[in-house]
């Protein structure tokens, strides 16, 4: 009961800030709207048990995403009045569009079979840390290893991009 | 009172409630004495006299500041953007507190002891890049928003730096629940089939096993609170105060309190990851199963963070302030590869030879 | 395995709810007792140690600064990847699993190895030369 209570809660606080998040005519609160709402997510990863899964969620998205978005508004001039207001009459197309994606996703998810099983995947693991580590390290290698090859291309794609701008 | 230490000490919302205004009251009363021990240690530094007027010692200095802070003048300047010039002030304090509120005082009497125990104090002591970022931006004053921008470049940094470092103690300990790593320094590891006793029991201690991680976790912790000699976000001389240059009265000391909140935590999480916690060589059990070996254990932390707190103020009256080309170097190029190559070393020692 | 007990975190809401309480409250109490002043077009105007304001206070910044930002995501991220790892790698060795052990060790390296490879060119390329012009 309480876990349903605090899903809805949390639920309630993502859908409601990413909303506003999108229609907010200031866009430092729109970031700090997407803030709250990468709250609510970490909040939805803790009652479903992944510990872990939360605190990262806030290290890196609130943390870090966001802060790369604040630098954005931080680093340049203010934005020109113009470029702040959603022109209303584009809220019809944006609401049919949006409903459509909404469908598609309802009838997917309404349509899977979602498989649940009663084992934990982690074994013998004292923490959800631990196990996410052992799994990691043994049978999801190949894609960690994987994924700091991917964070060097990032790398290399930032320093590039970054000495047009040096020179 | 046993029964109470008992309650306390057991995981219940109730016991968590009343543990929480606790540590979120004397926090603050510990900042109000700490103001007053870096004014006197400057003055002893700098060979003055400090201040010594109000109170026995000049003690009762900061609630007399605390007093002018709440009678001054509210000032809501024109050229600000409201909402958020209120909401940076309030950011500046929350997350330091949150991360207090992750650090075992004693023998399971932190306030929320969790599975992720670093990695949650880490992720809630990175939000207050916000506060500072936010009250630059909403200021709309040059000072201020330089201040800002120099300032939450330097945080997010060092925020790495400080990660890395702290990864060492979890090489050698295998779990991210403080109090697990706190006992773990206690319990006296084993050399040629004797268990350590006694006053060797510092040898457990990580700063001895990890020096070179201590060490940085220090340097990227003086970096975090915006200490110096890495003040440059406010550095007088060339910003008149930066990020904090438009705020007054109590939102200029919300700012205050929470550099000071958060470096209270970063001395808390220091001595619970290097320096054994709220252990001293078995003499934290002196009192078995009481209400005085709780006290006592808290004590034995405090002293220790004291400690931690005075290295604080001690370089600060030493050191002279980084440039801030200097700044990035030392964070980027020198502390990030060295770090990198002690976990390396860590990780070979740990591998091969346990 | 032990089941994460949520109830471990709420403490950590709570505790989010006093600084809330605590800095709402903070404001407040100064907004109430403060001194009431009078309005002044001075007070209206940025501080800039008495000196006539010559230009709007937002302007661009250098681009390092949000490269800054970008780095300190990628390698966030990578902090992350490696704390798993440091706790199983690290109750591995506290149960003394020796050959499993070096394997964990070799596949960090390679891991880290190759995100230095990444820093050094970041380096290289003068990424985060501060003293240049840009």
């Amino acid at each position: 009961m309480g876990v349903q209570i605090a899903f809805w809660l949390f639920a309630i606080l993502v859908a409601g800030t990413a909303l506003y998040a999108a229609v907010a005519p200031k866009i430092v609160h729109a970031a700090f709207s997407l803030m709250a709402t990468f709250f609510g997510v970490a909040g939805i990863y803790a009652i479903l048990g992944s510990d872990f899964l939360a605190v990262t969620q806030v290290l890196v998205y609130v943390g870090g995403i966001m802060v790369l978005i604040v630098f954005g508004v931080l680093l340049t001039d203010r934005v020109p009045e113009e470029y702040k207001v959603v022109a209303p009459r584009r809220w019809l197309p944006a609401l049919i569009a949006g409903g459509l994606c909404f469908a598609a996703i309802a009838g997917a998810l309404k349509s899977t079979v979602w498989p649940i099983s009663s084992s934990t995947p982690l074994g013998d693991a004292t923490s959800t840390v631990e196990g996410i580590g052992r799994s990691l390290l043994t049978d999801y290698l190949i894609p960690f290893e994987f994924a700091s090859i991917l964070l060097l291309v990032v790398l290399v794609g930032a320093a590039r991009l970054a000495r047009g701008q040096v020179r | 009172m046993d029964g109470v230490m008992n309650w306390l000490t057991q995981d219940r919302v109730g016991s968590a409630l009343v543990k929480v205004l606790l540590v979120g009251n004397v926090a603050p009363m510990l900042v109000a004495f700490l103001v007053w021990l870096e004014r006197r240690v400057a003055a002893w530094a700098q060979d003055r006299m400090g201040p010594n007027r109000v109170g026995p010692f000049g003690l009762l200095q900061s609630f007399a500041d605390l007093i002018k802070f709440l009678l001054k003048e509210d000032v809501l300047p024109g050229h600000v953007n409201k909402a958020m010039y209120l909401v940076a002030p309030c950011l500046a304090v929350i997350p330091p507190l949150v991360v207090l509120a992750l650090v075992p005082f004693a023998d399971r009497f932190a306030i929320a002891d969790v599975d992720t125990g670093i990695l949650a104090a880490f992720a809630f002591s990175g939000i207050g890049v916000y506060a500072i970022a936010l009250g630059g931006w909403a200021s709309n004053s040059k000072y201020a928003l330089i201040g800002a921008v120099r300032a939450s470049a330097q945080l997010i940094s060092y925020e790495i730096c400080l990660g890395l470092a702290a990864l060492g103690v979890f090489i050698v300990a295998g779990t991210l629940r403080l109090e697990d790593v706190v006992k773990m320094q206690a319990d006296g590891f084993t050399i040629h089939g004797e268990t350590l006793h006694g006053i060797s029991k510092f040898f457990d201690w990580n700063i001895v096993k990890q020096p070179i991680g201590a060490i940085i976790f220090l340097i990227a912790a003086f970096a975090e609170t915006n200490r110096t000699p890495f003040d440059l976000p406010e550095a007088e001389s060339e910003l008149a105060a930066g990020y904090h240059t438009e705020f007054s009265s109590m939102k200029f000391a919300l700012f205050f309190l929470g550099e000071y909140v958060a470096i209270v935590a970063m001395s808390s999480l220091f001595t619970t990851l290097y320096l054994g916690g709220w252990t001293l060589f078995g003499v934290e059990n002196a009192f078995e199963g009481t209400t005085a070996q709780t006290l006592l254990q808290i004590l034995i932390f405090l002293a220790k963070t004291m400690c931690v707190i005075f290295t604080f103020i001690w370089v600060r009256w030493t050191v002279p302030r980084f440039r801030y080309d200097q700044l990035m170097d030392l964070g980027w190029k020198r502390l990030m590869p060295a770090t990198l190559a002690w976990l390396a070393a860590t990780a070979c020692v740990v591998a091969f030879l346990k | 395995m032990r089941e994460p007990d949520l109830n471990d975190y709420l403490p950590v809401l709570l505790m989010l709810g006093w600084g809330v309480v605590f800095a709402v409250g903070a404001l407040g109490a100064s907004w109430l007792l403060g001194e009431k002043g009078k309005k002044s077009k001075y007070k209206d105007r940025p501080y800039e140690c008495g000196m006539p304001i010559q230009s709007e206070a937002h302007a661009r910044f250098g681009v390092k600064f949000y490269l800054v930002a970008v780095l300190f995501i990628l390698f966030d991220v990578e902090v992350v990847f490696m704390y798993p790892w440091a706790v199983s790698f690290g109750s591995t060795t506290v149960r003394g699993d020796a050959p499993s052990t070096a394997l964990l060790m070799w596949e960090i390296l390679a891991f880290v190895v190759i995100l230095f490879l990444g820093w050094a060119y970041v380096i290289k390329k003068g990424v985060l030369e501060w003293h240049k012009e840009d």
